[in-house]
């Protein structure tokens, strides 16, 4: 109709909206460039690539990249490869987890351990009986609360002198099996008890029920052998073996098994594991035969397991990476409860008055205050105000010395930065908790429920996807943070790991810039970049968990 | 039912129907039963005097009283904004939840006025169900949500019987029997409000609230939910908020015409204000001459 009566002719100019377009163009692209040139510095120098024999890149060429190449492009055009590649990032994962339980397994004594894994074991063992038994939900609860902090903390009000049968009663289980057992199973075997037997069980359980029971048998024996052999072959008393069946072996056998299963017209994506694990190998045993020299990398598993010292060459960052570790999980365990808690607070039960708009401007302007302020408040907090050393307190009837919060600790430099992502939890918390719809609350409280019920029931389950992102990503920022360290005088350099909570700590941050000072090049250089390829990669595992865990639960809620 | 309910005493494996009621409201079958026969006479159940709710100063309703009959169906119409869906909500407090709501007057349920101080407000929607205008399944099984309000009001029993028993009724059962631990959310839009209807059935409650249950449905689903509404009747007293008069003509007993300013204009028989209204602006808004 308008066309009837105008022009055909006439245009209408687009320049600006042209030159505006490559403007933006521009942006994007100079800033992933800078961001590009910083990350390949960095891993030139972390990796260092030209040092490394032509041909080793010629052998892994072959071996590897172009048969990876070519059978990623075929499965691609069979719509596979996203599932071979998961099938290849399992077995990978697990290496990371082990990772994580060998730098676990160096703070925490193997004893300590068992005395633990003991007294967790009692409420497990009373929650699964009940069940098999078929009690109500509410008794179990109740029944494994109670079994399980006698177990784990012992009764509070008898006198802690009593010894004999009454001792692992009044004292709990964990503390009783250090001070009093005395013979307890050695290391490997204690790993073999609390490590591969439950997994074992577990894998049997599950086979068992999409199986039959004597496959389920026959899984939890085949776990359980191949964790015993490899414990005799390797006679070395290592648990090293133990830890990689456990975590990588048997996950990733069960995900293939899993997948072949269930998907018999997928079956062909797992040529793409096989093509690279083999091509690895293969690449592994060529050079080793031809004796080639490959790059003489600064990141590799002495630079995680050693200390640092004064050489570069022998440098190291396990006492940080522990570190990191420890604070991580001190930060976990106060701000996650705290933080989800009060957003449940907010959303879900205060009144929408003034104290409460305060309140949540406070809660806003506190997640932009810088982060030395945090390290200032946990100085003062913890330090100067928590450090009560000496002094006795009286507590149902047991004098407890307060040992104080010493400075630099792992538990003061944690409570810290757990302040500082204290506000981003509560925010995107808040945010999901709020993106549950009002619908489902509404139906929830026409079924009869209570507030409790619904928030249990209907908001959190729907929710905690995205609770636990937000949390994970503000982990992720809080590895990264260096001020409130400084500010409560952690260590900017350890030789050895933290053994405790009350260690004094340092952590990858710190580490990386103190190397940043050191007159020979080489720590400035190499022994540096290598600090932030492995802080990086931590970074990446952290946000690649928030990833997975969203997913899994957003697939479940489908 | 009263046959049934001599039944269940001597044998043990009483239908389910009859082991899933209390032995209050089989009594109350028994005695309204012969009432039941003529319709829009059955005994009050809710008795609404006075009631007068405010948002903040905004008065939303303004002195309504009606008395609704035991078993049947009433309907409840009026153009947008008239305050339909607050009275509904009125009757089990739903507007408490609300924070600038007031409510005041007397709103009787069986006899006790639900806004009395000994009143507990998620024990009286225990007893009052409601169904919603958009299908608001909770994303669990289609049998989580239909035991959902069983679970949360402690009420024991055999679930599967139950499950079985309120799909059945929701007219769901033969569409879902063989997939009871899907999301109820991959059901369509008709399916899901009768999934919300059969969790609002299960724990039997005395009144069923229905705040424009078909407006958000397809035709096909919308006559599907009314015959249902029809047959819950039997058993339970239904209040329905539309603002489909055909709706209202075609299910209910009773029809309640609330107009703009939240006044109860007119309430009768569903025959009588359809065919002879008393009040020249219901008969207005029924002929569409304003709404």
């Amino acid at each position: 109709m308008a066309t009837d009566h105008a022009d055909n002719t006439a245009t209408v100019s687009r320049t600006r909206g042209i030159v505006f377009r490559y403007v933006l163009l521009v942006a994007t692209l100079s800033a992933l460039a800078s961001l590009g040139l910083l990350l390949a510095n960095v891993a030139v120098d972390a990796f260092a690539p030209f040092s490394a024999d032509p041909s080793w890149y010629l052998v892994y060429l072959c071996t590897l990249v172009l048969p990876t190449l070519l059978v990623g492009w075929v499965l691609r055009r069979h719509e596979l490869l996203v599932g071979g590649i998961e099938a290849l990032f399992v077995p990978i994962g697990g290496l990371f987890g082990a990772g994580a339980l060998f730098l676990l397994f160096e703070v925490l004594p193997f004893n300590v351990w068992f005395a633990w894994a003991v007294g967790i074991a009692v409420p497990l063992a009373i929650w699964l009986l009940s069940s098999v038994a078929g009690t109500s939900g509410r008794l179990r609860a109740g029944l494994t609360l109670i079994f399980g902090g006698v177990s784990l903390f012992g009764l509070p009000l008898v006198d802690v002198s009593t010894t004999g049968v009454l001792g692992p009663l009044v004292m709990g289980l964990p503390a009783y099996i250090q001070l009093k057992v005395y013979s307890i199973p050695n290391y490997y075997l204690t790993y073999l008890l609390t490590l591969a037997l439950p997994v074992a069980l577990l894998v049997g359980h599950q086979i068992r029920k999409r199986e039959s029971f004597n496959a389920g048998l026959a899984a939890t024996g085949l776990v359980a052998i191949a964790s015993l052999s490899v414990l005799f072959q390797t006679v070395v008393y290592t648990y090293v073996a133990l830890v990689l069946v456990v975590t990588v072996l048997v996950p990733a056998a069960w995900y293939w098994y899993t997948q072949w299963r269930d998907r018999p017209d997928d079956r062909l994506q797992f040529a793409f594991p096989a093509t690279v694990l083999i091509g690895a190998g293969l690449g592994r045993l060529a050079i080793w035969a031809l004796s080639i020299s490959g790059p003489n990398s600064w990141v590799d598993l002495q630079f995680l397991q050693d200390a640092p010292t004064r050489y570069a060459e022998s440098a190291g960052l396990n006492p940080a990476l522990v570190g990191s570790l420890l604070l991580m999980v001190v930060v976990i365990a106060t701000a996650f409860p705290l933080g989800v808690g009060a957003a449940v607070y907010l959303e879900e039960y205060a009144p929408d008055n003034g104290f409460t708009r305060l309140i949540q401007l406070n809660i806003s302007n506190l997640a932009g205050v810088p982060s030395v302020v945090y390290g200032l408040l946990g100085l003062g907090l913890f330090i100067n105000l928590g450090g009560m050393s000496g002094e006795t307190i009286s507590l149902f009837g047991r004098t407890i010395t307060l040992s104080g919060m010493p400075t630099g600790s792992v538990l003061v430099g944690g409570l810290a930065i757990s302040l500082l992502i204290l506000p981003i939890v509560i925010i995107s918390s808040q945010e999901a908790i709020r993106s549950v719809p009002d619908s489902l609350r509404q139906a929830s409280f026409g079924m009869g429920a209570t507030r409790w019920q619904t928030v249990k029931h209907v908001v959190l389950p729907r929710s905690i996807p995205g609770i636990l992102t937000g949390t994970i990503l503000a982990v992720g920022r809080a590895v990264g943070e260096t001020a409130p360290l400084i500010m409560v005088l952690a260590a900017s350099y350890s030789s050895s790991p933290p053994g405790g909570l009350l260690d004094k700590a340092t952590a990858l941050p710190l580490q990386v810039y103190s190397w940043a000072f050191e007159p020979d090049p080489a720590f400035r250089h190499g022994v540096l970049a290598a600090g932030v390829v492995v802080m990086i990669v931590v970074l990446l595992v952290i946000n690649s968990i928030a990833i997975i865990v969203r997913n899994k639960y957003e697939a479940r809620q489908q | 039912m009263t046959d049934g309910h001599s039944e269940a005493e001597t044998e043990p494996n009483a239908t389910t129907d009859s082991a899933t009621m209390t032995d209050d409201s089989e009594d109350e079958l028994k005695t309204h039963s012969a009432g039941f026969e003529s319709p829009p006479t059955g005994e009050t159940i809710i008795e609404a005097e006075d009631v007068n709710v405010w948002y903040d100063d905004d008065r939303a309703l303004e002195d309504i009283s009606m008395a609704v009959p035991e078993h049947n169906v009433t309907a409840i119409i009026g153009p947008s904004g008239c305050g339909k869906s607050t009275f509904l909500r009125c009757i089990n407090r739903m507007n408490d939840l609300i924070d600038d709501a007031r409510v005041d007057g007397t709103l009787k349920l069986a006899g006790k006025n639900v806004y009395d101080e000994d009143v507990d407000p998620v024990a009286l929607r225990r007893r009052v169900g409601m169904v919603f205008q958009k299908p608001n399944p909770f994303p669990k099984s289609i049998y989580d949500n239909v035991t959902y309000g069983l679970e949360m009001q402690g009420i024991d029993g055999d679930y599967d019987a139950i499950v079985e028993d309120a799909l059945r009724e929701a007219a769901l059962w033969d569409e879902v029997s063989d997939r009871l631990h899907e999301s109820g959310l991959e059901l369509s839009g008709g399916q899901q409000q009768r999934l919300c209807i059969a969790r609002a059935i299960a724990p039997d409650p005395e009144v069923l609230l229905m705040d424009e249950p078909a407006s958000a449905l397809d035709p096909v689903a919308t006559s599907q939910i009314e015959d249902l509404i029809a047959e819950l009747a039997e058993e339970y007293t239904v209040v329905i908020v539309t603002h489909n008069m055909q709706q209202a003509a075609r299910i209910s007993d009773k029809t309640a015409v609330f107009l703009t300013g939240g006044k109860l204009v007119e309430f009768d028989d569903t025959q009588k204000i359809f065919e002879n209204p008393e009040h020249q602006r219901v008969e207005d808004y029924i002929t569409g001459k304003f709404g």
